[in-house]
């Protein structure tokens, strides 16, 4: 298993590496956005701070970009994935060799997954020595609510994959999913300034429970302090993995029956 | 390559598929048109055999391979692959086989050969230094250890396909499924290729299950052909059982020179002999077109006789149909026969 999962990181790792100018651009990137949020850093504390929003926004946005690109990635990394290996003739060699889904799916998300720990890294890094923030961070219960959040984004990148390849194009999943948990998810702003019935949707998704139990956490509560938080993403794993799992069976017999696993 | 029980590699039992081809909108949601790609096909490849599948465009090859491999699920019928049921356990059929395409873009074209090769090889569990010593070997008999280290987009059409037979042997499968593995290929490259899959590939017992709408290539490397025409099977045998489908008589023609007065006459008494035609040479050799039952040892009579008239024989060559002519003829019998059977 680890000899599978170590053969994709490395083919996904030359694959990228073979792309010098992308290589460098990302990095070129990265710091800029850093650069930019550390020039800007102090000038958005004190507007969050005018606008009662409190001394740590900084903290607050930075987790919140950092944590939800991770979760998100966990999320689209496999249905992007299979998109591509369509796309470029692939697939059909890949499932013919015998490996099984759970297999596939964690070798495909652990190159795009391990980049995006990188960036949420460099981004805590950088909150932590320049910003002196998270200094009481708890790394158990980040841990804690680490593990079920991408375990659940993971599974509900396995149910969007299921439309990729039944339906090709269209897939509902990931843009819809995207789309709300960023409006009410508290990536940007904290869900307590949305309208009480939004919130109440915004609880039921995933990534608000994430981002509150991650922000929770760097904050330095407890394991025991963010159990709602966890509790709440495993009933969500225990739904959506099932779920996820069943639909990608169901999506894989329907494209075997139809001939489509190759059409794109 | 370890040998399975089973006395066939493959066995095909009433193998139905049809697929769905939505037209129209209104197709989406109900009954679309039916397009008929197998339909009860019936066959069994013994071990060790290079095994034609032959028909053209669109007869169901690609789809019965597809089958083979788990790739697609018929609609009815049973397919056994090394004695296991691909419908039943899918995943030790794929342990078990290779499959070649004859699609140039099923590789990670950033990556190099080797590196293809090694990503595949973990794919099948093998040990990082068996894969190594089996990708060396492997690019060995493929001809590619010097381009083994170039990235998939700077080889040209003939090494891909090359590097999709290495892929294919990757696992030592016992049996090698090739879809068209000449498709993209110039004359001399299908050629070379064909020397590579009957010296190489299908040496040391393999059995090998090549899909192709090439005559010669059928007839360069099957020991047997099954003829599948829309989704049907016409005919399967050896080239010489295509060839007795459509023609019982077998043509040879010889020079003579000599031979008694009268001796023409003698000829086209003997038993088996369908008919000779004689041409008359200015210089006294006769070049005869003999036609012979095939069921018949009729040729050495013939030869005995010619030897006896106290003539010589300069040379005796068979005339064969070429498999693309009996292809032609039997498909058409076939489709006539359908029609009649419409009317």
């Amino acid at each position: 298993m680890i000899n599978l999962l170590l053969a994709f990181l490395r083919r996904d790792w030359m694959r990228r590496a073979s792309y010098r100018l992308l290589v460098v651009w990302q990095l070129v990137g990265m710091v800029g956005f850093l650069t930019v949020l550390y020039i800007s850093g102090g000038a958005l504390a004190a507007t969050a701070r005018s606008h009662g929003l409190g001394d740590d926004y900084i903290a607050f946005i930075l987790a919140g970009l950092a944590f939800t690109d991770l979760f998100l990635t966990s999320m689209q990394a496999f249905s992007g994935t299979v998109r591509e290996a369509q796309l470029q003739g692939t697939l059909e060699p890949m499932l013919l060799a015998p490996v099984r889904v759970p297999e596939l799916v964690a070798g495909s998300i652990l190159f795009p997954f391990a980049q995006s720990l990188f960036r949420t890294m460099i981004a805590i890094s950088v909150a932590f020595f320049a910003f002196g923030l998270f200094h009481h961070a708890n790394p158990l219960s980040a841990l804690l609510v680490l593990i079920p959040g991408i375990i659940t984004f993971a599974a509900i990148g396995v149910l969007s994959s299921s439309f990729v390849l039944a339906f090709k194009q269209g897939d509902p999943v990931i843009g819809m999913f995207a789309f709300v948990s960023s409006i009410v998810g508290g990536s940007v702003f904290p869900p307590s300034l949305l309208p009480g019935w939004v919130r109440s949707v915004g609880w039921l998704l995933p990534l608000t429970n994430a981002l509150a139990g991650m922000r929770m956490a760097l904050a330095g509560a407890t394991p025991l302090q963010v159990l709602p938080q966890i509790g709440a993403m495993w009933v969500t794993t225990l739904v959506v993995l099932p779920i996820a799992g069943f639909a990608f069976r169901a999506a894989l017999i329907h494209a075997k029956r139809e001939g489509s696993l190759v059409q794109y | 390559m370890k040998a399975s029980s089973s006395a066939y590699a493959v066995e095909v039992e009433g193998l139905t598929k049809r697929f769905k081809r939505p037209r129209t909108w209104s197709h989406m949601l109900r009954n679309p048109p039916l397009k008929v790609a197998l339909s009860g096909i019936d066959l069994q490849v013994r071990r060790g055999e290079i095994f034609g599948l032959l028909g053209p465009n669109g007869a169901g090859k690609t789809t019965l391979i597809k089958i083979l491999c788990g790739l697609v699920l018929p609609d009815r019928g049973r397919a056994l692959v090394n004695g296991i049921d691909v419908g039943r356990n899918s995943l030790d059929v794929r342990r078990s086989v290779g499959v070649v395409y004859g699609d140039e873009r099923s590789f990670f074209m950033r990556l190099s050969v080797r590196e293809n090769l090694r990503f595949y090889s973990r794919l099948y569990r093998m040990q990082p230094r068996v894969a190594a010593r089996r990708i060396d070997e492997l690019l060995g008999l493929v001809d590619l250890e010097d381009a083994a280290d170039l990235r998939m987009h700077y080889l040209s059409s003939g090494m891909k396909q090359r590097a999709a037979i290495a892929r294919g042997l990757i696992h030592d499968p016992e049996v090698l499924f090739m879809d068209e593995p000449t498709r993209s290929l110039d004359p001399l490259g299908a050629e070379d290729l064909h020397v590579l899959i009957r010296d190489r590939v299908a040496a040391g017992g393999r059995t090998v299950m090549l899909a192709t709408h090439l005559m010669n290539e059928a007839e360069a490397l099957c020991n047997r052909i099954t003829l599948i025409d829309r989704g049907h099977t016409v005919h399967t045998g050896t080239v010489e059982d295509f060839r007795a489908l459509i023609r019982q008589e077998v043509v040879y023609r010889l020079v003579f020179t000599g031979g008694r007065p009268g001796w023409e006459r003698g000829l086209h008494a003997l038993p088996g002999v369908v008919k000779a035609t004689i041409d008359s040479e200015e210089d006294a050799a006769h070049s005869i077109e003999l036609v012979l039952d095939r069921r018949t040892t009729a040729l050495p009579t013939a030869i005995r006789y010619l030897v006896e008239q106290s003539g010589d024989i300069l040379s005796c060559n068979r005339e064969e149909l070429r498999l693309e002519e009996i292809f032609r003829a039997v498909v058409r019998q076939r489709r006539a026969t359908l029609v009649e059977a419409a009317q």
